[in-house]
């Protein structure tokens, strides 16, 4: 699957990239094709073209603060939000909540 | 059966209407009788009968038992304990990110403890168990025939009406008032006849004398005016010299048997002069009159002080913590809440200096000999001005040669060589002595003080200049001459100086009036040494009266007007030594400015070395100069204020990360321990201004939640001002310690992430990130808890997050 994902905690200075890092991992070593927006204190990185919209399957809201931009994703019909905390933790399993 | 438990009650507003009614609901629950007995007011109420519930005057910190009798007590005790333990969270403000927060040690909370909050008065840490000093007269017991009592009560009335005269003829104004106001009570007719008529009544006379005062000072203390309540102390006074005459012993009389903590309502400073120093291990007071004057000699002897009339019941002999930095009070401390204090002090006792850091000698400035030893307690590496004037003050004749010989000679023994500095009496119409007459001047700080008139009275200076150098054989002792213009005022002090000794000594000037630095060339060739007077010299630059709050401004400290002259004075001092004592020295925003501008030795308040010596270590000698010149062309006090804002020298040479930013193995028992030491440590390597409000920051980002991520790692971080620079601290711990994370798993990695949060700092942030990132990878987490020693993690730092 193509799956997008966009991480954000309070400070934007650790757990935003641990959960990226983590969903990055798990996702590959599941099989997915996974790309992470992060949104914290350096800004908005990674962020989604137009394409990696149109051709995602899923979208994982890992975040504990309102993400900006949401309104890209009126089309997708797969949205999950979870905490940023179970993206650290519990990663093999939000994918399972997708697939 | 009947069973108890004892426990401090732990809400801040008291037992008030809602927990008495949640209280009353838990206790109706079990069928054993079940009853609150609170010690300090000496209520007991059913826990069913919720108005006498409220009866009980129930308030923070109050001693109190739970009584249990008949079927379940046990079962009843127990659930009562966890209600505790609910209703304490329940009313809990909100984790508190503000000011207020970094006050209370955390620890305490953790253990579920009580404090007192009280205003901190002298700084400093004692525990020990409370001595209650006594808050009200004895019981005198029954007097004999009135006729008799009545005649004795007119002698001690007589014999005490004339010591006051007697004392009233000298001594400091305010002293003068004090005894006025009670001689004033003497002769009040209403209190006489009232006097007489209990005595009539068949009242002895002290019991009279005791139950009138004490009406009395009832009624003054609950006055709104704070005025009126401090005269309840000068009645106090009274009190103490009427009952010493009618019964012959001294009712306020304070014995310590051994080390304690003192608690009164109100102490005297001659009281507390009376007492064993040694043995006041810290000082809970009320408030009250001559708080001040008390609090000046408790930081003179560093006896921790705290005052706070809550604190006040607690009990004879229960062991008390005193924190007078942080004006708590704690009853029956918790063994963690020492091991909390002791990271503390660990971290403050000041680290050596790294190579290329900046050299800056710091002393002490001290007004009396017993300020020595605390001084060098806290790091001085010399007094480097010892005013001698309080010696002098509050007498009505001066100190005699001996008088101050043991006074000199306690300071220098208590710097074990280390060099005192001793400024000469500066005294004149500004500080003027009953025993040194002056004509009148209209403007006393322009008038005859300091040095200019030893020329004019030389026995009093002369007897100085014998006593110092008879207690210049036992240590480095240096002479300071105050006010100096002219380089004819150091030769008279050198001719008085040899006329009084064949001891030569090193004779300085203190450089205060704007004339002495323009004329500094000159003078410098006379004098051995030279001291910046910048309290003075700035009142003298800017005409602006220290005292008067209309025209001096803070401000001045940093106007270029005064940078330009210290910088002058840096380059005339000719190669003499030279420092700077006065309040400058004790701000440590204005550190990196008199770094920059050449300083390289300081003398300030004992109780700013520890923050000065903290700001020191974190500053680059290359951009404090580079500041210095910014400030020195700036055009406004304003704009300099901007350079020091812009923290343009605060970027310690270290970079991210240092090896004493890595802490291997420690042994912290909870997560507020290792938080603490993290925060202590990066503030002692200057990287935090202050290490409290630090430690809230890391606190209020957990509060979001904490920060474990499992596997035994931790990453508390935090983007906050408190962190002055950017740092990245890894701290392994011994035993692993709970984290209060969801999931439940302990935590004996961790690492701390901290930020000022400041624009333009991508650089770090990414660097944070990329360490982030790095944690995810199972292998990174195993070389990082396997890693032999600093220097391997720090290697694993630089070739796996810093250099990429």
């Amino acid at each position: 699957m193509k799956i997008l994902a966009i991480t954000s905690c309070p400070t934007g200075i650790a757990h935003t990239y641990m959960a990226a890092e983590s969903l990055e991992r798990t996702g590959a070593a599941l099989g997915h094709q996974v790309k992470v927006e992060t949104q914290g204190a350096m800004g908005v990185e990674n962020r989604f073209t137009a394409q990696d919209i149109a051709e995602a399957d899923a979208l994982i809201l890992a975040a504990d603060v309102p993400v900006q931009g949401r309104d890209r994703f009126l089309g997708l019909a797969r949205i999950l939000e979870v905490p940023v905390q179970q993206a650290i933790r519990n990663p093999a399993e939000i994918f399972r909540r997708l697939t | 059966m009947s069973l108890e438990r004892p426990f401090r009650f732990p809400l801040a507003q008291g037992l008030h209407a809602r927990p008495a009614a949640q209280l009353r609901a838990r206790a109706l629950a079990h069928p054993a009788r079940l009853r609150l007995a609170n010690d300090r007011s000496g209520r007991t109420a059913e826990l069913g009968n919720l108005l006498s519930l409220l009866a009980t005057d129930t308030r923070m910190g109050d001693p109190c038992r739970f009584l249990a009798e008949g079927p379940g007590a046990a079962e009843a005790l127990a659930d009562l304990a966890a209600f505790l333990a609910e209703v304490l969270e329940d009313d809990l403000p909100e984790p508190d990110t503000g000011a207020a927060g970094p006050a209370i040690p955390r620890i305490l909370a953790r253990a579920g403890r009580a404090c007192f909050e009280g205003l901190p008065i002298a700084p400093g840490l004692g525990t020990g168990p409370a001595v209650l000093a006594r808050t009200r007269w004895p019981d005198p017991g029954p007097g004999g025939p009135p006729a008799a009592e009545a005649l004795a009560l007119r002698r001690a009335l007589a014999r005490v009406q004339g010591a006051l005269a007697r004392e009233a003829g000298h001594g400091p104004a305010e002293r003068r008032a004090i005894l006025a106001a009670q001689e004033a009570m003497l002769q009040d007719q209403d209190w006489a006849s009232g006097l007489a008529a209990a005595i009539a009544a068949g009242q002895g006379a002290p019991a009279a004398v005791a139950a009138s005062l004490t009406r009395a000072m009832a009624g003054l203390r609950a006055s709104e005016n704070p005025y009126l309540r401090d005269r309840a102390l000068d009645l106090r006074d009274l009190g103490d010299r009427l009952l010493t005459e009618l019964t012959g012993a001294d009712p306020g009389g304070i014995t310590l048997a051994g080390p304690a903590v003192l608690v009164a309502a109100e102490l005297t400073p001659s009281r507390l002069l009376g007492l064993d120093r040694a043995k006041v291990l810290g000082l809970v007071l009320a408030g009250g009159a001559g708080t001040s004057h008390t609090a000046i000699l408790a930081r003179s002897f560093g006896i921790p002080c705290v005052v706070c009339p809550e604190a006040l019941r607690v009990a004879e002999g229960e062991t008390l913590t005193v924190d007078g930095d942080r004006g708590l009070v704690v009853p029956d401390p918790p063994p963690e809440l020492a091991a909390y204090y002791r990271i503390e002090a660990t971290e403050r006792r000041g680290r050596p200096a790294g190579p290329g850091a900046l050299a800056m000698a710091l002393h002490a400035n001290i007004l009396m000999p017993q300020e020595a030893a605390p001084a060098f307690a806290a790091g001085a590496e010399g007094i480097g001005l010892f005013r001698t004037e309080m010696l002098f003050m509050d007498r009505p004749g001066p100190p005699s040669e001996e008088e101050q010989y043991q006074a000199y000679r306690q300071v220098l023994e208590a710097a074990g060589g280390r060099p005192v500095v001793l400024r000469l009496l500066d005294v004149g119409g500004d500080k003027p002595l009953p025993y040194l007459p002056l004509a009148p001047e209209a403007n006393p700080f322009l008038g005859v003080r300091g040095v200019r008139w030893y020329g004019r009275q030389p026995g009093l200076i002369a007897t100085q200049l014998r006593a110092a150098a008879r207690a210049a054989r036992h240590g480095q002792l240096r002479l300071l001459i105050p006010m100096v213009t002219g380089v004819e005022e150091i030769r008279l002090v050198r001719g008085l100086l040899a006329d009084a000794t064949r001891t030569p000594l090193p004779v300085g000037i203190m450089v205060e009036v704007p004339a002495a630095a323009m004329n500094l060339p000159a003078l410098a060739r006379e004098a051995d040494f030279l001291s910046v007077g910048s309290n003075d010299l700035v009142q003298y630059l800017f005409a602006a009266d220290r005292g008067d709050a209309r025209v001096a401004r803070p401000e001045h400290a940093w106007h270029p007007a005064t940078l330009r002259i210290l910088a002058r004075i840096v380059a005339d001092a000719q190669g003499r030594p030279l420092s700077l004592c006065g309040e400058l020295a004790g701000q440590t925003a204005m550190l990196p400015l008199l770094a920059g501008l050449g300083f390289t030795s300081l003398s300030l308040a004992p109780g700013g070395l520890a923050a000065a010596r903290r700001t020191l270590a974190a500053l680059d000698p290359g951009r404090c100069r580079e500041l210095a010149e910014r400030a020195l062309a700036a055009e406004s006090a304003d704009a300099v204020a901007a350079l020091l804002a812009q923290g343009a020298a605060g970027i310690p040479a270290g970079g991210l990360t240092d090896p004493d930013l890595v802490l291997l193995d420690q042994a912290c028992a909870s997560k507020e321990e290792a938080l603490k030491l993290l925060a202590e440590r990066l503030a002692a390597l200057g990287r935090a201004r202050d290490p409290l409000a630090l430690e809230a920051a890391f606190w209020a980002r957990e509060a979001s939640y904490p920060t474990g991520v499992g596997f035994g790692f931790a990453v508390p971080h935090c983007k906050d001002p408190a962190a002055t620079t950017p740092s990245l601290a890894v701290l392994r711990l011994r035993q692993p310690v709970d984290w209060g994370a969801a999931d439940g798993q302990p935590v004996d990695m961790l690492v701390l992430l901290a930020t000022p949060g400041a624009e333009g700092d991508a650089t770090h942030l990414r660097v944070f990130a990329r360490l982030a990132r790095k944690l995810m990878d199972p292998t990174f987490r195993t070389e990082l808890r396997r890693a032999p020693g600093p220097a391997s993690i720090l290697a694993l730092l630089h070739q796996q997050v810093l250099a990429p």
